[in-house]
């Protein structure tokens, strides 16, 4: 699908069904953190509200793109894999996770999909990014490089020295920072100056366009640039920095999927947004058909808990 | 007889023109001294940076990731300190995902002349090589920079080469290396029975004077000069310091755990009785020597 297709309509009823997609995958997550703590070897860190970003890069990328994330990069595995159970497997660090369970979550990378190269590592992701697209470039290749980092990540000198040498060398890097006002637990701020993107891009000669409303198809129109550039998704995380979230510090919310795929009736959750992009009918009969499976899903893992809980049943 | 620098630059210039897609990156690698002389007349796909190590370091990961070929030369060893992020968690991540395709080296010189202070002189690129995992090769001799640069300046994966600046203005060590482990963990210069010197970092100079003084008493030396290289073994130093009973490191690092305790361990475990005796120092202006006893002592 083409952002062509997209903006005419008929591909804006897919771009809002994949997001309604992940955010029911996200849902499947979250319920299993909750209902089966100790189930995952490793850190699980939910993209509630980060679906209509992971949408359009997802739209945005061509395949010979390449796409580079972050330790919070759920929504974006889940949209290149278009499948639930391979990145469930890989976090159970199984043999027939996505990467044969050798990288966990954090570092999930996906090479067939274009996703290349996952860090944990606050800004470690920029300069590798910058390198592939220097390769890409002498190969004549023409594929853009996304690097996705955050508000928390552009107070790292990488975050610098990456957007000079991209400049510099005019080199084909879309850097995609998710604006979320958190590093884990504090606000920006509660830790350090604002920082004008738009003015710290247009220092150094390059484009700046922020990314709000959470419409993955202007999104996907607004990722679809040559770089060097950088894009500003204003994001409202909706879940807790790790691990299951029934209602964290502070916040009111109690994430349960039996609520519904929506989360806060706003326009911060790109779920509320696909009610504008999908008709009444689309949007109840995709919600209806999403909720059906995951009754159907987690009433297995519910029967699956009680036979183990109780082998003599 | 040429000089080292003049040496290596010619064996560099050799080698990267062999390679039409090696992308040559480096501060002032076009400009001025040309990395005092280092980079001097190299040709091809030559780029000059700007002062962001980490990145040139995380750059040529990603080359090497996506298939390229990349040689970063760094003035300092100390520089690469800003490096560590990739060079450590960049190259854990790329050996869980598979042995890439692309290559990447980083060609350094170690400020080991004696006077350019305390915080230029960091000089244990074993040692930094130990925090990641990573091969690293010393260029000390014609024999070496041949055999280091042709086989490993552009093969899958990455690694570090150093040169010793103290060394640049004199002449070239034109020793041939006799033989070699695979992957040139230890390179052997000269045969003997009667003792093993084995040299770390840049002393193969250290060495071949010891040995030439040890055969002025009528005693000849097997000489080695080791790399850290993975896996560390060293199998003909072990064998030779097993059959010799004695074994002579020489480390000019600065590094408070050596690659020489490795090295003596190593041989302790197969010769309990060797007496293996290792000298350490630090070149500020003249070679200072601290000799350490390490395992038995002989009668």
């Amino acid at each position: 699908m083409t952002t062509d297709t997209l903006v005419r309509g008929a591909g804006a009823v897919q771009a809002a069904r994949l997001v309604l997609q992940i955010r029911y995958w996200q849902h499947l997550f979250n319920e299993l953190l909750k209902r089966q703590p100790g189930r995952f070897r490793v850190p699980i860190h939910c993209a509630f509200g980060h679906e209509a970003v992971a949408v359009g890069t997802h739209l945005a990328m061509r395949p010979e793109d390449r796409l580079l994330l972050t330790h919070r990069n759920m929504a974006f595995q889940l949209a290149r894999a278009g499948a639930f159970e391979p990145v469930l497997l890989e976090y159970e660090l199984s043999a027939a996770g996505l990467a044969q369970g050798r990288l966990g979550s954090m570092n999930l990378a996906n090479p067939e999909r274009g996703l290349v190269y996952t860090s944990s590592i606050l800004g470690n992701n920029l300069p590798v990014a910058c390198g592939m697209a220097m390769a890409h470039r002498q190969r004549g290749s023409g594929a853009r490089i996304f690097v996705l980092t955050g508000d928390g990540a552009i107070e790292e000198g990488a975050f610098w020295e990456s957007l000079v040498f991209a400049a510099s060398h005019r080199l084909n890097v879309i850097f995609l920072v998710e604006n979320n006002n958190h590093s884990m637990a504090s606000t920006i701020a509660e830790r350090r100056c604002a920082i004008d993107l738009e003015q710290v891009a247009a220092a150094v000669g390059v484009s700046h366009q922020k990314l709000v409303g959470n419409d993955p198809v202007a999104y996907a129109a607004a990722l679809s640039v040559d770089g060097p550039a950088v894009r500003e998704a204003i994001v409202t995380t909706l879940c807790n920095h790790a691990g299951a979230t029934p209602g964290w510090p502070a916040d009111p919310r109690n994430i349960a999927l039996e609520k519904g795929l929506e989360i806060e009736d706003s326009d911060r959750d790109p779920v509320h947004v696909t009610r504008r992009l999908l008709d009444v009918d689309e949007y109840a009969s995709t919600n209806r058909f999403l909720a059906a499976m995951a009754a159907a899903v987690l009433g297995e893992q519910k029967q699956e808990e009680e036979e183990r809980t109780c082998p003599g049943i | 007889m040429p000089g080292y620098l003049e040496t290596v630059n010619r064996i560099l210039i050799e080698q990267t023109s062999r390679h039409r897609e090696l992308l040559l990156l480096g501060e002032n690698i076009a400009q001025g001294s040309r990395i005092c002389g280092l980079a001097r007349n190299l040709t091809g796909r030559v780029l000059t940076v700007g002062n962001c190590e980490n990145t040139h370091v995380g750059v040529g990961l990603g080359m090497m990731m996506e298939g390229g070929q990349a040689l970063l030369v760094v003035k300092q060893l100390d520089f690469l300190l800003l490096g560590l992020d990739q060079m450590i968690n960049t190259m854990n991540l790329v050996r869980a995902m598979g042995e890439p395709a692309g290559s990447f080296t980083i060609l350094t010189i170690v400020c080991d002349q004696g006077w350019q202070g305390p915080q230029s002189s960091f000089n244990d690129l074993a040692g930094l090589c130990a925090l990641g995992r990573m091969d690293g090769y010393y260029l000390n001799s014609l024999g070496d920079a041949e055999l280091v640069l042709s086989r490993h300046l552009v093969k899958p994966g990455f690694r570090l080469i150093a040169v010793s600046q103290r060394r640049f203005a004199e002449e070239c060590l034109e020793l041939p290396v006799l033989r070699g482990s695979s992957g040139e963990s230890e390179l052997q210069y000269a045969d003997g029975t009667d003792a093993t010197i084995a040299t770390l970092g840049f002393s193969l100079r250290q060495g071949l004077e010891l040995s030439a003084q040890w055969r002025g008493e009528g005693k000849r030396a097997a000489l080695f000069q080791l790399n850290p290289v993975l896996p560390h073994d060293w199998p003909r130093v072990v064998a030779s310091a097993a059959r010799s009973g004695r074994l002579m490191l020489i480390d000019d690092s600065k590094g408070s755990v050596s690659l020489a305790h490795k090295v003596a361990t190593a041989v302790l475990r197969v010769a309990p009785e060797c007496q293996v005796t290792m000298q350490t120092g630090e070149q500020h202006c003249q070679w200072v020597v601290n000799e350490d006893r390490v395992g038995a002592v002989a009668a």
